[in-house]
């Protein structure tokens, strides 16, 4: 049958040339697509002086939804004036490389500079190491603009000794002749009864209080909440990709924040 | 609150001794808790690349074949009932997988796999189960000489991969998870092939392509994105190149 083993030899040449790469398992840690923040970090330092305020997009819980985060990064690229993204976890559900390549893939279409958290998806399966591979440390502080914006890992689950209080501690730390105008906390878990206990509920509010964190910024319960604690803190938990919903936090170096829930448009949630 | 607790003392004595944010605007941290270090491995992407270059997918398959060959010498009947032996590279199922397989009927194969993924390609030794169904709707036996080869210029097929490690959960959760379906399993991932399989020197080669099932689902629902995104219509980003041998008994 010279006709079916020529057909053959083609199918594998097209395969070849259409396709060419190999994957050995679908547990892979090693990642094609990277983002890590030392790239992103200097691309933020050139905004540096590009004005006063800060406007940063919030993105949550994609999970796999990459037609959902194509259309919030294009709103996003069509504003042009957000200074850097904030991912704030949960872009695969089971912690796979190639979920993780097509959240990367994606993120990557985005003007603005993107700093990540992992989620407690993106952490299960060999996700811990894909997230480091493609993005980084899990835990990442940096200022801009005289504010000091702090990422942290909080997946109580699946992690042990998370948070790192004494990261977040020495991150939220004022220097010397530092002028600071907002300290903000960044998880994808927020601090409730769930992940948390009651105990250490109790515990990171005192300390976050304690550490002069004015707020701190949450994904993974899909939906917009802001709660105030017993300390003055505000706890935000912003709606999900998964849900074609970004957030917006405006800072002002008048010290008042805005934050506002976008699809094509954006309505304004809450400001202090 | 254990972890708490513990953490909490270190930290109340840091509340006021942090030191200071000073130097430079970033400081980065790894909390690597959970993440055993990983041990030397091949440069980023050399796998990748490595599969990419044609010579290298020849040495693969004759590297596949000696291997191939104690095979060859089983007995006419096979252990088991088995109709053939196989191993494949690639296609999610090990850096090298070796098993034996079934024929049911004219058209339908079944076959289990043991595959190998070495550290040197995703950081972790890794050992995987494959049991995998194909449907050979053109096959025709009967081609090369010193051996019974089949000829099937497209088939499809359907694989069940379970990765055998402690970080992948099968069954029921770690205990400090609230319930025990807060996640779904994630020891067992299934793939979607279609291939093509021709005599080569007495034994039956093939070539697949294998996509995994979560991607299948992903591409369905954007499939534009995938497009515009990755190479052959978008099935790159979602798939994998598979190379292996039979050798029918």
């Amino acid at each position: 049958m010279p006709s079916g083993r020529a057909l053959s030899l083609l199918l594998v040449l097209a395969l070849g040339l259409a396709a060419p790469s190999c994957r050995y398992s679908p547990w892979e840690t090693d990642p094609d697509c990277t983002d890590k923040p030392g790239k992103n970090l200097a691309s933020l330092a050139l905004r540096e002086a590009g004005g006063s305020d800060v406007r940063i997009a919030l993105l949550t819980d994609s999970h796999n939804n990459v037609d959902r985060l194509d259309e919030v990064v294009s709103w996003i690229n069509a504003r042009g004036d957000i200074d850097f993204v904030i991912v704030l976890g949960d872009i695969t559900n089971q912690g796979l490389l190639l979920e993780y390549e097509w959240a990367c893939t994606g993120l990557r279409d985005l003007n603005a500079p993107r700093f990540y958290t992992i989620g407690n998806h993106d952490a299960i399966s060999f996700g811990k190491e894909v997230f480091r591979e493609m993005f980084g440390p899990y835990d990442l502080a940096f200022r801009f603009r005289n504010s000091r914006f702090i990422l942290y890992n909080a997946n109580k689950f699946e992690f042990s000794g998370v948070p790192d209080y004494d990261f977040i501690a020495a991150a939220a730390a004022v220097a010397g002749g530092e002028t600071r105008i907002h300290t903000v906390a960044f998880s994808h878990v927020p601090p409730e009864v769930d992940v948390y206990t009651q105990a250490e509920v109790d515990f990171e509010e005192a300390f976050m209080a304690a550490n002069g964190v004015d707020f701190t910024v949450h994904g993974h319960r899909d939906v917009y909440s802001l709660v105030q604690d017993g300390f003055g803190t505000r706890h935000l938990i912003v709606p999900s990709v998964e849900r074609a919903y970004y957030s917006v936090l405006t800072l002002t170096a008048g010290d008042a924040v805005t934050v506002e829930t976008c699809q094509d448009t954006c309505t304004t949630r809450a400001s202090w | 609150m254990p972890e708490g607790s513990a953490q909490g003392s270190t930290v109340a004595a840091n509340f006021k001794a942090a030191p200071a944010a000073t130097g430079p605007a970033v400081r980065a941290s790894a909390t690597g808790t959970g993440c055993p270090p990983r041990r030397a491995r091949l440069p980023r992407g050399a796998a990748a690349r490595l599969c990419s270059r044609d010579t290298a997918r020849l040495a693969l398959l004759v590297w596949s074949a000696l291997l191939i060959l104690p095979a060859r010498a089983l007995p006419a009947e096979g252990v088991l009932g088995t109709d053939y032996a196989v191993v494949q590279t690639a296609g999610f199922v090990g850096f090298v997988a070796a098993g034996v397989g079934w024929e049911l009927g004219p058209n339908h194969e079944i076959n289990t796999l043991l595959g190998y993924v070495p550290e040197s390609i995703t950081g972790f030794e890794l050992w995987q189960l494959t049991g995998k169904y194909e449907y050979h709707p053109f096959a025709r036996e009967g081609f090369g000489a010193g051996g019974r080869t089949k000829a099937s210029p497209l088939y499809l097929g359907f694989s069940l991969i379970y990765g055998h490690s402690p970080r992948l959960h099968f069954g029921d959760l770690p205990e400090e998870y609230p319930n025990p379906n807060y996640y779904p399993e994630t020891a067992f991932r299934c793939t979607l092939n279609v291939g093509t399989a021709f005599p080569l020197g007495g034994m039956t080669a093939y070539a697949e392509y294998d996509a995994l099932c979560i991607g299948v689902i992903a591409y369905y629902r954007a499939p534009r994105w995938f497009q515009e995104h990755y190479r052959a219509y978008g099935l790159e980003g979602i798939g994998s190149l598979a190379f292996g041998l039979k050798g029918y008994y």
